[in-house]
C-alpha cells in the first residue's frame, strides 16, 4: 500500500493570472497533523481545493494510496477526504442532525436513504465533537465555535482517512481555539487520520502540528518538522515579522512570540 | 451530555412527524378537492359530492328538481379541479427545487423567466396551429423546449467563474423573461383575431379550459418530472449548501444540476401548456412549507407537491366564485404573490442577496 497522500508538482492558476499554486510537492501519511501556513493569498486554500479535486489543477497529480484523485468519482473522493472549509453563508436552516447526516451521502447509493447504520456513524461523530446536545437546533442558531464543530462532525461522518481543514480556528475565541485543536490532535491519533490544516495562527500551528508546510507566492518556501520550519529566520523571510521561537517546557512544545514587524 | 439513545429517539420522532405531516396534508387535499367540486353555480353538499364520486349516485336534488350531478362532477368540475391540483403541484415543486438549487428563497419558475419561455413556446404552437399538424402534444412539447432553452439561457448568462450569484440570476431571469414576453406580444400582434381571445385568456393564467384531455396531457410529464426531483432530494439538500460543500461531500455537481434543471423544465412546461402563466405559486408555497416543516428537501419536495395542489385548488375555487364564469386564476395569484414577494425580500434580505 502506498502513502496515504502524495502530491507532486501540483500547479493551478485562476484564468491567465500567475500560478496560485506553483509546483507544490509533498507526502503525508496517516496519524499526522500537518499545518500549511503562509501570508494571505499565498495559495493555501487553493492548494486544499486541488487536493480533493474541487479545483482541477493545471499540472501535477494528487494521489491517494497510489490512485489519482482526478480519475476517482466524486463519491470516492468524499469517502477518502473530509473537508471543513471556511464559513459559507447558510441559506436554509437545517437542523444539526440533518446537517451531519449529510456526511453519509458518499456512503449511499443514488436513491438509498439514510438508515440506522448511518445514524450510528453520525452518533459517533457527534460524540467525538461534543455536539449531541444541539442535535435538534438549527445551524443558524449556533455560535461560530459550535458550528465549526458541527461541520467537523459532518466531515467525520464521511469516515474519511484524510481531513482537510481551512482556517478552523478563525472567528473562535481563544478557549475554543484550543479546544478545537485538541480535538483535531485527538482525532489524528484515535482515528489514525491524516489531518491537514490551513491556518494563520502560527502559535497554534507551533503547538499542535507535527509538520509545517510554509508557502510563499503559491510555492513551498520550506517544509519539514515543525521545529525545523518555524524558525525566526523563516518567519522573518516569509511573514516579514520579528519573532522568537523557543522550546517551552510549560507547553511541552514550541512557543512563538512575535516582537513586531521586521523591515 | 445526552443520555444514550436520545439521538435515536430524535431520529425516530422526526420520521414519525414526517409521516403525520404527509398524511394530514393528503387529507386536507382530499377535503379541498371535494369542497371545490361542491361549489359553483349549482351547489352541492359535501356528502352529495362524495356519493357521486365514490358511490355511483347520479341525481342530486336542485331548486328546480333533480339535476344530473354525475355529469357536473365528472365531466366539468373534477377534471378542472384535478388540473388545478396538478398545475399547483408542478409549480410548487419546481419552485422548491429551484430555490434549493440556486440557494435562494426568491427563485421560482416565474421569477427566473421559465414560465415566460414556456408560454412563448406554447403560444408559438397555438399561433401557427402546430397542434393541427402534430396533434395535441405540440403545445406541451413546444412549451417544454422553450422552458428548457430559457432555463439554460438564464443559467449560463448568470454564471460566473465563482458560480451563479443570485443577483445575476434574478436579473438575467428578468431580462430573458421580458424578452420572451416581448416575443409573446409580437405573436399576439400578428396572430389572426379569432385565435387572439383564447391566447390572451390563457396567458393570464387560467384553468377554465381544463378538461380530461388537458389532464391526460400533463399528467405524465408532471408525474415523471416530480418523481425525478423527489428522487434527487438528498442531492438537492447538499446542493443547497453551495457548490463547494456539495462537491466536498461527494456530489457530482454539474451532472446533478443538469438533471434537476431538466426535471424542473419538464414540470413547468406541463403546467404552463394547459394553464398559461400562473405566477408566484412556485414562490409562495415552498416558502410557507419550509417555514412549517424545515428545509429538508426529502420532505419539502413532496410536501410542496401536496401544498401546491391544495393552494391552487383553493385559489381556483375562489376565482370561480368571484365572477360567474371564472376569473383567470393567474390574476389572483399575481395579486397575492407580488406583496408576498416583497415581504420575503424585506424580511429575508440576507438570504436573498447571499
Amino acid at each position: 500500500m502506498g502513502l496515504k497522500l502524495n502530491v507532486s508538482s501540483l500547479s493551478f492558476s485562476y484564468g491567465k493570472r500567475k500560478d496560485a499554486v506553483d509546483d507544490v510537492s509533498f507526502d503525508a501519511d496517516k496519524g499526522e497533523v500537518i499545518g500549511i501556513i503562509g501570508q494571505n493569498g499565498c495559495g493555501k486554500t487553493t492548494l486544499l481545493k486541488c487536493i480533493n479535486a474541487v479545483l482541477k489543477p493545471k499540472g501535477g497529480v494528487v494521489m491517494i494510496e497510489n490512485e489519482n484523485v482526478l480519475s476517482m468519482p466524486r463519491k470516492d473522493i468524499a469517502r477518502n477526504i473530509g473537508v471543513v472549509s471556511q464559513h459559507s453563508m447558510i441559506i436554509f436552516p437545517y437542523t444539526v442532525l440533518d446537517m451531519i447526516m449529510m456526511g453519509r451521502y458518499p456512503a449511499k447509493n443514488s436513491f438509498e436513504s439514510y438508515n440506522t447504520e448511518d445514524l450510528e456513524v453520525v452518533k459517533r461523530s457527534m460524540a467525538e465533537t461534543g455536539v449531541e446536545a444541539f442535535a435538534e437546533r438549527t445551524i443558524d442558531e449556533l455560535s461560530g465555535g459550535e458550528r465549526q464543530r458541527v461541520l467537523i462532525a459532518r466531515a467525520l461522518a464521511q469516515e474519511p482517512e484524510i481531513l482537510l481543514l481551512d482556517e478552523p480556528t478563525l472567528h473562535l475565541d481563544v478557549n475554543h481555539q484550543f479546544e478545537l485543536m485538541e480535538l483535531i490532535r485527538r482525532l489524528a491519533s484515535e482515528r489514525n487520520m491524516l489531518v491537514i490544516i490551513v491556518t494563520h495562527d502560527i502559535m497554534l500551528a507551533a503547538r499542535f502540528c507535527d509538520r509545517i508546510i510554509m508557502m510563499e507566492n503559491g510555492a513551498i518556501f520550506t517544509s519539514g518538522k515543525t521545529e525545523d520550519v518555524l524558525t525566526s529566520d523563516n518567519l522573518a523571510r516569509v511573514f516579514r515579522i520579528d519573532a522568537r521561537v523557543s522550546y517551552d517546557e510549560r507547553i511541552g512544545g514550541l512557543n512563538v512570540m512575535f516582537i513586531g514587524k521586521s523591515e | 451530555m445526552l443520555e444514550n439513545g436520545q439521538i435515536e429517539s430524535i431520529f425516530r420522532r422526526n420520521n414519525k412527524r414526517k409521516a403525520i405531516v404527509v398524511s394530514v396534508s393528503f387529507i386536507v387535499l382530499f377535503v379541498s378537492v371535494i369542497v371545490s367540486i361542491s361549489l359553483g353555480t349549482f351547489r352541492m353538499s359535501f356528502t352529495e359530492v362524495v356519493d357521486v364520486l365514490f358511490f355511483g349516485r347520479t341525481f342530486v336534488d336542485g331548486p328546480y328538481g333533480p339535476v344530473n350531478a354525475n355529469f357536473i362532477v365528472f365531466d366539468i368540475r373534477l377534471p378542472r379541479v384535478l388540473c388545478a391540483a396538478l398545475v399547483g403541484a408542478a409549480l410548487a415543486i419546481a419552485g422548491a427545487a429551484l430555490q434549493g438549487l440556486f440557494r435562494n428563497p426568491m427563485a421560482s419558475p416565474s421569477v427566473i423567466g421559465i414560465s415566460s419561455g414556456a408560454a412563448f413556446g406554447a403560444c408559438l404552437a397555438m399561433a401557427f396551429g402546430f397542434s393541427i399538424a402534430a396533434g395535441a402534444l405540440a403545445i406541451p412539447s413546444m412549451a417544454f423546449i422553450f422552458a428548457f432553452i430559457t432555463l439554460f439561457l438564464v443559467y449560463f448568462m448568470a454564471r460566473t467563474k465563482l458560480g451563479v450569484p443570485v443577483t445575476m440570476l434574478l436579473l438575467s431571469g428578468i431580462a430573458i423573461g421580458a424578452f420572451f414576453s416581448g416575443l409573446v406580444s409580437l405573436l399576439q400582434y400578428i396572430m389572426p383575431e379569432q385565435q387572439l381571445g383564447g391566447v390572451v385568456f390563457w396567458l393570464m393564467g387560467s384553468l377554465a379550459q381544463c378538461g380530461w384531455n388537458e389532464f391526460r396531457l400533463i399528467l405524465l410529464p408532471i408525474l415523471f418530472g416530480s418523481m425525478i426531483l423527489v428522487l434527487f432530494s438528498k442531492d438537492l439538500n447538499l446542493l443547497s449548501l453551495g457548490d463547494d460543500q456539495a462537491k466536498n461531500l461527494g456530489v457530482n455537481v454539474e451532472r446533478t444540476r443538469v438533471i434537476i434543471l431538466c426535471a424542473t423544465a419538464l414540470v413547468v412546461a406541463g403546467a404552463v401548456s394547459v394553464s398559461g402563466v400562473i405566477g408566484f405559486v412556485g414562490l409562495i408555497v415552498p416558502h410557507i412549507i419550509r417555514m412549517l416543516i424545515g428545509p429538508d428537501h426529502k420532505l419539502l419536495l413532496p410536501m410542496s407537491l401536496v401544498g401546491g395542489a391544495i393552494f391552487l385548488v383553493i385559489v381556483d375555487t375562489v376565482s370561480r366564485m368571484v365572477i360567474t364564469g371564472g376569473m383567470p386564476v393567474g390574476i389572483i395569484t399575481a395579486i397575492l404573490g407580488a406583496p408576498f414577494f416583497l415581504y420575503i425580500l424585506r424580511t429575508r434580505k440576507k438570504e436573498v442577496w447571499g
